[in-house]
């Protein structure tokens, strides 16, 4: 250990940190919980030597700040008595680590689909954000992310690899997340390796499966260096190739990705395709984008929903050969569903769904801060309504064209044939 | 030396409903080794072809054993070694179910009696025609390589003591419910392992149409395995081979019965016949 | 060889368990009309054992009130299984019930009732007249529900004048199944139901040993909705 308990350090300008104890430990360094005028904060502190160039760039980080508040960021510089590091918000919480998640462990689990892809969207726009700062993140791995299962609010950790892109401070990553020219040694990580990484991320929140580990698995007797080399640098196949079967999931073995996969939407699968196929080579043009992955990751969200008779969560089909009929995992009949068209979107209004401000404002990027919620009535629970959540009031038409005024914090009863006037410029029909 | 018996029978209650034998066995030795494997393919009736799931788990247990070049294991981590056979054993499986469903279709003949709810199960997963537990064992040099899913069981025996060898010690499995190799976690559920065959005379395979009858293990042992061990020991095999016909076709529960049985001929083949009259 | 060979071999057991609540509110009619209903079942008991030859029925009886306790301490044959009336007494301790309930679903190599190798589902009929004064039988009943045998069993509850709907929340956590949970008003009705259950599902049970639990529960419990419907209509709704 580092630091002792209720050892008293300091920052560089003199402030007073008290050691209170010991929060964990990983192979970089030690986290403390300590207190700092009264407030409590966590303090990184590396074991090893750190170089200039670390130092150098951590303090540039801190000058710069975070690019998105779902970032646990560097706040404060530190190094006393030749010990490195830095003092950063501690973890609410309410947050579980996302290798939880992808572990099965029933308290890190998504409360549905909806909250799910609403983090992988806060996934999506956090690194967009760090992006267009002109950093990478460099070492995308399942133990950085954290989230809490039922507002699917996100936080991302460890960020003292971020650099400026195409910079590097001598990390790698973990080889299953990471792009198969940087596995190969071929080319240090940047923006187009963190793109590749943040798919095998999404791949893993939306399929709990992992992109390249198939049949192929039964083709080394033990996982040593060489067959992880082979799986994942010199010959990555994905698994759900279009032509190439040989790496197909193993029925029986690969419980949650066949399942969960039933029920991903066709332009989720094709953009995996592109990444994990196209992507393999052409690093700079068929990676899959933030701003792309956010387009169809919220028109995933935008039409799931779930079965009355067995509660799975399955998407409406918008885009597939034909809208499903049955439930995907019970094959009862779907339910019967409002649906919201404005714009470009159609929003399946089941109950809990949400609309969002991009949904009413086409230059809208805000993914995240919902205008309306389909609630149900407390006396009558099957009477649907939408409560607004709009600065403004609503006209709402019905299909005699009578017109009734909204307040913007006003429920509209659900019904088929209603015209929703948001503003002057955005229309709504439920059908 | 090593001598192995394997056999399986129809039971009453399908010769009854003209249902096929859905239980399979068998048994196969060259210079390098013995491996025996018995298979119940399941009863209820959305598993059409569990007769065919039987055989197919038979033949991948064989193929996969037989790809299995030592047991001796040079410092490579055991673990992976065992789970690289279960994953085998299991892709084999898959590929013969596979390759069977499209030589042949399931048609809607074969399915229009099922209820609504039986059809949709086999649309979604149609390996689940194909339903079957699985039990195999093999000699290989000096040790004895065991795998299992679902009911049925193995059952080692050393000088006269029966032990069950790797028992399910789940209480889920009771009354009929069983793993299976068509559900879709398969690979959680079989379980591999591999012994010294210095630490059995012997080792026997049954489905559950065997066991089940006898309703517990001492009743099993003493009134079963050793008297067949006794038997066969002895060379005769026709006995054990009637007493296998009886049991399915007469005095057991009617359910399909297999048997399959490897010893070693240097343990003490007096111990059994003093066994025999106990 | 023969004779040794079928000494070993050992026909199914049936186990038909009742769970009888007799704590002091049984008393008066409620207490005799289930000591009545199961001399009703016994008298018909002989002849569906008569006319099946796969299982053996083996029947349990377990009255809690301060405490639970077997009636046998094993399962009794049809025969040997002889009735005497219970008596009205104490609390209502379903927690000690569960608990008695749990040991005797385990398998005998394990001290419980049940085979180590294969058998029937059992069946589980519970009959209680109000609220547990046990406070933690929920615990009890979470590690009852864990036991496989539990699980597969064919569960039936009587609601004995029950107008609570914190006990009948209670019996429906007992059986998994509002539809298995029975409200009985009249003493009568009581008695018809509980023949009906019992007499139903050991002739359905032991008659298809060998079709999977599921579904055969399904299967048992539509041919006793079907048999109350016909036999129990007046009375007790």
């Amino acid at each position: 250990m580092k630091l002792k308990q209720n050892e008293v350090v300091a920052l560089e300008d003199g402030t007073k940190l008290v050691v209170e104890s010991l929060l964990g430990a990983g192979g970089q360094g030690e986290v403390y919980l300590v207190s700092m005028n009264g407030a409590k904060y966590a303090l990184k502190v590396y074991i090893n030597e750190v170089k200039p160039e670390f130092k150098k760039n951590l303090k540039s980080l801190i000058d710069r700040g975070s690019p998105a508040e779902t970032f646990l960021w560097p706040k404060r510089y530190f190094e006393y008595e030749g010990k490195v590091g830095y003092l950063m918000d501690l973890r609410p919480q309410n947050y579980v680590s996302f290798t939880k998640y992808v572990n099965g462990d029933e308290k890190a689990q998504f409360k549905n689909k909806f909250i799910m892809v609403k983090w992988c969207i806060s996934l999506c726009t956090s690194f967009k954000k760090l992006h267009e700062k002109g950093y990478s993140y460099q070492d995308l791995n399942d133990g950085g992310f954290f989230l809490d299962p039922n507002t699917g609010d996100l936080l991302i950790c460890d960020n003292d690899n971020v650099t400026a892109d195409k910079n590097n401070l001598g990390i790698q990553g973990i080889i299953k997340f990471m792009a198969p020219e940087v596995v190969r040694k071929e080319m240090n990580p940047d923006t187009h390796s963190d793109r590749f990484s943040l798919a095998v991320v999404l791949f893993m929140a939306l399929c709990k499966g992992r992109p390249f580990e198939g049949e192929k698995l039964k083709d080394y007797e033990i996982m040593d260096e060489q067959a992880i080399f082979e799986m994942y640098g010199k010959n990555p196949v994905f698994v759900y190739h279009k032509t190439d079967r040989s790496n197909r999931p193993i029925r029986g073995y690969h419980t949650a990705l066949i399942k969960k996969w039933l029920s991903i939407p066709i332009y989720i699968k094709e953009a995996f395709h592109r990444t994990f196929v196209d992507g393999l080579t052409d690093r700079e043009n068929a990676r899959t984008t933030e701003i792309e992955w956010n387009k169809f990751l919220c028109k995933y969200r935008d039409e799931v929903m779930s079965c009355p008779y067995c509660q799975s969560d399955y998407i409406y089909g918008f885009e597939e050969k034909q809208p499903n009929k049955i439930c995907p995992y019970c094959g009862k009949p779907t339910k019967d569903v409002c649906v919201l068209h404005v714009g470009r979107h159609r929003i399946v209004l089941d109950l809990g769904k949400e609309i969002f401000r991009h949904h009413l404002d086409k230059y809208s990027d805000d993914y995240c801060t919902p205008v309306g919620r389909v609630i149900s009535n407390k006396n009558n629970p099957s009477l649907w309504g939408l409560r607004l959540a709009l600065p403004q009031e609503v006209v709402v038409r019905d299909v005699t064209g009578k017109e009734k005024i909204f307040a913007g914090n006003g429920v509209i009863l659900l019904a088929r044939n209603l015209t929703i006037q948001f503003n002057n410029t955005t229309q709504g029909e439920i059908e | 030396m090593i001598e192995f018996f394997n056999k399986t029978n129809v039971g009453f209650s399908h010769l009854k409903t003209g249902k096929p034998c859905q239980d399979f066995s068998v048994s196969y030795h060259d210079e390098t080794r013995t491996i025996v494997a018995v298979c119940d393919g399941h009863g209820s009736d959305v598993y059409i072809r569990s007769d065919r799931g039987s055989k197919f788990a038979c033949q991948a247990i064989i193929d996969a054993f037989k790809s299995v070049r030592s047991l001796v294991l040079y410092g490579k981590p055991k673990e992976q070694v065992l789970n690289k056979i279960k994953m085998d054993i299991l892709c084999r499986w898959n590929a013969l179910v596979e390759q069977d469903l499209e030589q042949n279709h399931i048609g809607k003949k074969e399915i229009e009696m099922l209820s609504e709810r039986d059809q949709f199960r086999l649309k979604n997963n149609p390996a689940k025609a194909y339903g079957t537990t699985l039990n195999g064992a093999m000699i290989l040099g000096k040790y004895l390589l065991c795998v299992s899913l679902g009911d049925g069981g193995i059952f080692g025996v050393k000088k006269g003591v029966v032990t069950p060898i790797l028992e399910e010690t789940s209480d889920e499995t009771v009354a009929n419910y069983t793993y299976s190799m068509c559900s879709e976690d398969a690979y959680y559920h079989i379980h591999v392992d591999f012994y010294n065959i210095r630490d059995y005379d012997g080792v026997f395979l049954c489905t559950d149409g065997i066991i089940n009858p006898y309703q517990n293990l001492p009743n099993f042992a003493k009134s079963f395995i050793l008297p067949v061990y006794t038997e066969l020991a002895n060379g005769k095999r026709e006995n054990v081979n009637d007493w296998i016909v009886r049991l399915g076709e007469k005095t057991g529960y009617g359910d399909d019965v297999s048997l399959a049985v490897m010893f070693r001929t240097e343990a003490n083949r007096r111990l059994y016949q003093e066994a025999r009259y106990q | 060889m023969a004779d040794r060979e079928e000494n070993g071999i050992v026909r199914q057991e049936l186990n038909l368990i009742f769970i009888i609540d007799n704590s002091g509110s049984m008393s008066g009619e409620k207490l005799g009309a289930v000591n009545n209903a199961i001399r009703d079942v016994m008298s018909i008991m002989p002849e569906i054992q008569e006319d099946t030859s796969e299982a053996i029925i083996k029947i349990h009886a377990l009255k809690f009130s301060d405490h639970a306790s077997w009636v046998y301490n094993e399962g009794k044959t049809v025969s040997d299984f002889k009735w005497a009336d219970l008596a009205p007494e104490g609390e209502t301790n379903l927690s000690d019930a569960f608990d008695k309930l749990e040991k005797c679903l385990m398998k005998q190599a394990d001290g419980g009732q049940m085979p180590d190798f294969g058998g029937v589902a059992p069946i589980l009929i519970l009959m209680t007249d109000g609220l547990p004064t046990s406070p933690d039988w929920e615990a009890h009943l979470n590690a009852l529900k864990k036991r496989g045998w539990f699980k597969a069993a064919l569960r039936y509850a009587l609601a004995i004048f029950i107008k609570s709907d914190e006990a009948m929340n209670i019996l429906t956590s007992f059986t998994g199944n509002p539809e298995t949970v029975l409200q009985v008003y009249t003493a009568e009705a009581l008695r018809k139901i509980i023949r009906v259950i019992a007499v139903t599902a050991s002739k359905a049970k032991s008659s298809s040993t060998n079709t999977a639990v599921t579904d055969n529960n399904q299967a048992t419990q539509q041919q006793i909705a079907q048999k109350l419907d016909e036999e129990v209509q007046d009375g007790w709704n």
